[in-house]
């Protein structure tokens, strides 16, 4: 690996140029003399000895001091119900493209330092996912904005407006006034619109995010004739297709939607029935891991496989006849898709198809009549308004904003929170046509690419710091409040909206109660709304505000007339060109969380990659292409190319190339910058069509930090990941034995204790979204060590999740499995620490004890599951002061030289303990990747109390220890992961 | 000829005898040297931003523990009084005393008091003051008789051995739940025989595994 590394030891020697090969050689000689000088003069060499000598000795004497003094600053006043030393849990809410998810915050005296699910909140269930639990340290990012700054030098609020000029618009009517803002939900922020739109009828609103469901809006408008969203109710589904849809790695509801799905995986006997689930999908995404059946066709063609299924499911036919490239590109997947269709028409009423959001409008539209077809529709899923403001609308079309800049008519442009000068494409040019604008404002958290262009760049505040209101996507409205005042002088939207709706000197705290006031009031005497303001914002839901479905009428013809039209026009075929498919990445979405360590360090879901994307290939076209991963292709779309290494995916549709969004940061990302290839450099507008691009090698080559090189289980499945069929489970002859009982090495020890602490992982649940990655790394304090210390497999995540490949090697199935420290009874670290700082405790857990260990590493070479992890460096030593604010008071801070792994969240367990002595026990602990896994994959508990779920699973049918032939005796066990192919096709 | 001379064997074996003792003696020095009263910070009287006396709040005004404490009972986390607690007094008591200057600074000019630990453990140590005083460990046991205390010290050495010593037979000084913060409570019968009655009812667990205090 470290060939491709240039060595460090490279001399540099040549500081002067010399004239001749004389003077070369005199002044190497010379220089050599002079570096030699010291040692080879006895003098010095003696004296160098001493300093040795006496520097050893000093640092021995180092620890000779007394611990300085440390002081103790109480409060002046102590805030009501704040108790120093005990964690408060605060309800707010988090929004993504405008839609909310519930989460629970906790807040060491007044700073907050973890981030959980809600599980009041519909679309979080009491789950979170990766981007809620970062989000936590994107409040403590030091590379933040301060303040108001005009071309980089900070001003003033005051000035400000003073150029703004907000009361002069009335006169004006707003001609010339232009908002950008995120696609919002907020109630509070629509009321100010709606006055804004009336004081200042001339001005112009648009929304804009690349990653809005424009397509599932547009679908429902032909298929419904109005802009409605699907709402999924997994759990009544029992067959599933997906078309193109990451309906568990992505959306507003992903959270939601993997719970309902993994609620019917879940099989613990062999009556027990589960779903099935078809992926049709270019890319590998978790949800084509999570399929029973997945079927890799390139993006474009996932129309004419929705056709063909149409077609296969007997829908009535269209009048006239289809044009034959209808159905074309399915053709040779036609058996795959007939068998699909059957296993739906076996399930009518009872199964489900969805269409990706990336996928056309014709696609969504073909989608919505095969599931009124099938009897779906309104049974597994429901059509309703969205949340979104003037979803389906042309304010959500940026064109508008780039003609108007061109023709010179924007006055003065409002950006709140849209980094569209990056995150969008770059085709529409406003990264060149944003400085045509007389004045612009930009509310964002970074001095981006956005804020590089615009006159004025404003502190956004983060979520955490902010009052604001939002909704999910069923409409709950959640109250958003801040838990810490902002840290860097930011404001919100509301701040910089209200002057405009002539509420200058009003708080966005003031216009969101308002607002809720005059939406709770409902005749309601006014202390009675005070109540439900503090209910709302003790349960962080606003009841019975959810947007109830609406009946709909399908309008057929009107589907197929745009599909056939859409079929009669295909896009010219380019010989050579491959289809660009860039979705949202799993880590930083469109950029936005490009400056999150934790997000940057996470291993994508399938590839494993951190720190940077990669062009992604099927291994045919890489071998079509001659590359191989590591390799740096150019990817060109027209005048406009980007750089970007070769990761060959397995799986992935042949004659595709894959590059998520959000990488290739020019500025604002500090610590993204230059990491990766900016895909939406080739985007072409909002065009529905994916691009084509030509690939060329490059010749370069590009070092990869990935997590995990290797994925074959080379025939362990038993010993490692236990997987079956629904079939072989039900089946007693075929079922598998496990745990074989083997001679242990080592003597089983675990002592009495009121509890016994164990997990159960089930893998049928996992989808691998990495949730509980990001979460151990919040509650856990677990340093990120960057691309080079990845690359030299330093990372150190406590719980990763491993993939392995199973099946045909060419086309496999993906299977995760979250992997952390075992807790064997009889753990092999334990023997081999010449100092006992890793030994068991009575009840059960594996101890790792920092202050004894002295970096040995004998137990991370004894650990058969490789899960402990050594500090190379004093990775929190040189942190931003802000940034430590992050860190959880209750775990220590691991210093350089010591090893770490997972404790079982053991501050969590004796918390509890504590509070269970003292008979003030409220729940069972739960352990941070428990807490927020959105599949309830983990489970925790106590194995002495039988009733426990804990036992129960551990003691079922598909229980297995990983490894468990070694002897180890693991206090953690995996249920074996069951699929549930269609024997049709198996 | 002798290129030494014939006393170099015997500093020859002087120098190996002293490198030795080095390598012995330098740790065996430290771990010494760690655990004496002038490292662990044992007795030694800590400066304070107010002359605070312990002594004359507990003994002549008989505050109890909990009133500036409150921590101490139901939190990990002892606690300082804040500044409004002692203007609860000190607004009508002593309002214009020159020692409580500072108070009413940082009373008026919202500012908080900077006081100095005087028991401090190491950032690898998790200690629950709840834990101990629900289940009959008194304040004196570990900090001392603060009531006598002018200006507070720390009592013990607050070595790990220090607190295993009560961890690992904790009916040595546990004492009833109402004398917890009594500061002369001695106990009217043998305490090992009254220790283990307590530990029995009170249901205090002898707790020696590691992570019972570092996490």
């Amino acid at each position: 690996m470290a060939d491709h590394r240039p060595s460090s030891r490279t001399p540099n020697v040549a500081s002067s140029a010399p004239t001749d090969a004389g003077d070369v050689r005199r002044a190497r000689s010379e220089q050599l003399a002079a570096a030699l000088g010291a040692l080879s003069d006895p003098v010095a060499r003696r004296d160098f000895l001493t300093r040795m000598g006496a520097a050893i000795a000093l640092a021995g004497l180092g620890g000779c001091t007394r611990a300085p003094r440390e002081e103790i600053v109480p409060y002046v006043h102590t805030p009501v119900g704040v108790t120093p030393g005990k964690a408060r849990m605060y309800a707010t809410a988090s929004t993504l493209d405008g839609y909310a998810t519930g989460l629970l915050v906790e807040s060491h005296v007044g700073r907050p330092t973890k981030i959980e699910g809600n599980p009041l909140h519909p679309a979080s269930l009491g789950a979170s996912g990766v981007f809620e639990q970062a989000s936590l340290l994107g409040l403590y990012e030091p590379s933040r904005t301060r303040g108001i700054k005009e071309r980089r030098s900070p001003t003033s609020w005051t000035h400000l407006w003073h150029v703004l000029g907000a009361s002069r618009w009335t006169k004006e009517g707003g001609a010339g006034l232009w908002f950008l803002l995120e696609p919002t939900s907020s109630p509070t922020a629509l009321a100010l619109l709606d006055r804004i739109r009336e004081r200042l009828p001339r001005a112009t609103i648009l929304f804009h995010s690349p990653t809005s469901p424009r397509h599932v809006w547009e679908g429902a408008r032909i298929a419904f004739g109005r802009v409605l969203e699907p709402r999924y109710s997994l759990e009544r589904a029992d067959v599933i297709v997906s078309l193109d849809a990451d309906f568990l790695g992505s959306g507003p509801a992903m959270l939601r939607l993997a719970r309902e799905f993994a609620d019917r995986r879940d099989v613990q006997g062999p009556n027990d029935t589960m779903n099935r689930l078809y992926v049709v999908e270019p890319l590998y995404t978790i949800t084509g891991a999570s399929a029973d059946h997945r079927l890799r066709v390139r993006a474009c063609d996932v129309l004419a496989v929705a056709a063909l299924l149409a077609k296969e499911l007997g829908l009535p036919k269209p009048p006239g006849a289809a044009p034959p490239n209808l159905t074309e590109a399915a053709v040779p997947h036609e058996k795959w898709i007939a068998a699909v269709a059957r296993d739906l028409l076996a399930h009518r009423g009872r199964s489900l198809v969805i269409a990706g959001d990336a996928q056309p409008p014709e696609v969504h539209a073909l989608v919505h009549v095969m599931n009124a077809y099938l009897g779906n529709l309104g049974v597994t899923v429901t059509m309703a308004p969205s949340p979104i403001a003037e979803a389906g609308e042309p304010s959500h079309e940026l064109g508008r904003l780039a003609d108007a800049l061109g023709a010179g008519e924007v006055d003065t442009l409002v950006i709140c929170g849209t980094n569209v000068a990056y995150a969008s494409p770059t085709e529409r040019g406003l990264g060149t046509l944003l400085p045509r604008a007389g004045k612009s404002v930009y509310l964002g958290m970074f001095e981006d690419e956005t804020a590089e262009l615009c006159t004025f760049t404003v502190a956004q505040a983060h979520p955490l710091e902010s009052w604001g209101d939002a909704r999910a996507f069923d409409g709950t409205v959640s109250i958003i409040q801040p838990l810490i005042s902002p840290l860097f002088e930011g404001r919100t939207e509301l701040d910089l909206l209200a002057p405009f709706a002539g509420r200058p000197e009003t708080s966005s705290w003031d216009l969101v109660r308002e607002r809720f006031r005059s939406d709770a009031a409902r005749g309601r005497p006014a202390p009675e709304v005070e109540r439900a303001w503090r209910e709302a914002l003790k349960r962080g839901i606003v009841e019975d505000t959810a947007i109830p479905p609406v009946t709909v009428t399908l309008d057929v013809p009107a589907v197929f007339d745009r599909v056939l039209g859409r079929a009669k026009s295909p896009p010219p075929p380019t010989p050579g060109a491959f289809e660009l498919v860039s979705r949202p990445d799993p880590r930083v979405h469109d950029g936005r969380y490009a400056n999150n360590a934790w997000l940057l360090e996470l291993p994508a879901p399938i590839t494993k990659l951190t720190w940077t994307n990669a062009a992604t290939l099927s291994p045919a076209t890489a071998a079509k292409l001659g590359v191989a991963t590591g390799d740096e292709v150019e990817l060109r779309s027209g005048v406009r190319s980007v750089r970007a290494p070769v990761f060959v995916v397995r799986g992935q549709a042949d004659d595709t190339v894959g590059l998520t969004l959000g990488w290739g940061r020019r500025r604002g990302a500090d610590l993204a910058r230059g990491r990766g290839a900016d895909a939406f450099a080739l985007l072409t507008g909002p065009s529905s069509q994916s691009p084509s691009v030509e690939i060329r090698k490059t010749g370069a080559k590009r070092d990869l930090p990935i997590t995990q090189t290797h994925h074959e289980l080379h025939g362990r499945d038993e010993d490692i990941l236990q997987h079956a069929t629904l079939a072989e489970l039900r089946d007693p002859g075929a079922r598998r034995h496990h745990d074989k009982k083997r001679l242990a090495l080592y003597r089983k020890e675990p002592g009495p204790s009121r509890w016994q602490w164990a997990m159960a992982i089930d893998l049928s649940r996992c989808t691998g979204c990495g949730a509980c990655v990001v979460a151990c790394q919040a509650e856990n304090n677990v340093p990120t060590v960057g691309p080079d210390g990845v690359y030299l497999s330093r990372e150190m995540h406590w719980l990763r999740i491993d993939t392995y490949a199973v099946g045909a090697p060419d086309d496999p199935q993906v299977a995760v499995q979250p992997m952390l420290c075992q807790h064997c009874e009889m753990a092999p670290c334990e023997y081999v620490c010449p100092v006992n700082a890793t030994v068991h405790s009575h009840d059960g857990l594996n101890e790792m004890v920092y202050n004894r260990c002295v970096g040995t590493r004998f137990c991370s070479n004894n650990c058969p599951y490789k899960v402990r992890r050594f500090n190379w460096f004093d990775y929190h030593e040189h942190e931003p002061e802000v940034r430590s604010l992050a860190h959880n008071p209750d775990v220590t801070v691991r210093q350089r030289g010591v090893m770490e792994k997972c404790t079982f969240c053991v501050q969590r367990l004796r918390e509890f303990e504590i509070a269970a002595d003292q008979g003030r026990a409220k729940a069972p602990p739960q352990t941070a990747c428990q807490q927020t896994c959105p599949t309830r994959a983990i489970v925790f508990g106590d194995i002495q109390d039988e009733g426990s779920l804990v036992s129960r699973l551990q003691n079922g049918d598909r229980a297995y220890g990983a490894l468990a032939n070694l002897g180890t005796e693991p206090r953690v066990r995996y249920l074996a992961r069951i699929r549930n192919p269609n024997p049709e096709l198996a | 000829m002798n290129l030494f001379p014939s006393y170099a064997n015997q500093i020859y074996w002087v120098a190996i005898g002293a490198i030795g003792l080095a390598i012995v003696g330098t740790p065996t020095a430290l771990i010494v040297w760690a655990r004496t009263p002038y490292a662990t910070g044992q007795g030694d009287p800590v400066e304070q931003p107010v002359k605070f006396d312990h002594r004359h709040h507990v003994r002549d005004d008989a505050v109890t523990c909990e009133y500036c404490h409150g921590g101490a009972m139901n939190s990990p986390m002892a606690g300082i009084p804040s500044t409004s607690l002692c203007m609860n007094c000190h607004s009508q008591v002593w309002p214009s005393s020159p020692e409580l200057e500072p108070v009413r600074r940082s009373w008026f000019e919202d500012e908080p008091i900077r006081w100095t630990r005087v028991n401090t453990l190491p950032d690898f140590v998790f200690f629950d003051h709840s834990a101990h005083t629900t289940h009959g460990v008194g304040c004196v046991t570990c900090h001392g008789r603060v009531d006598l205390m002018g200006q507070v010290y720390q009592e013990h050495p607050l070595t790990m051995r220090w607190c295993l010593d009560c961890h690992r037979e904790p009916e040595k000084y546990l004492r009833p739940l109402d004398k917890v913060t009594d500061m002369e409570w001695t106990p009217d019968r043998p305490q090992l025989e009254l220790g283990r009655e307590l530990r029995e009812r009170l249901g205090v667990r002898s707790l020696t595994n590691c992570t019972a205090c570092h996490r």
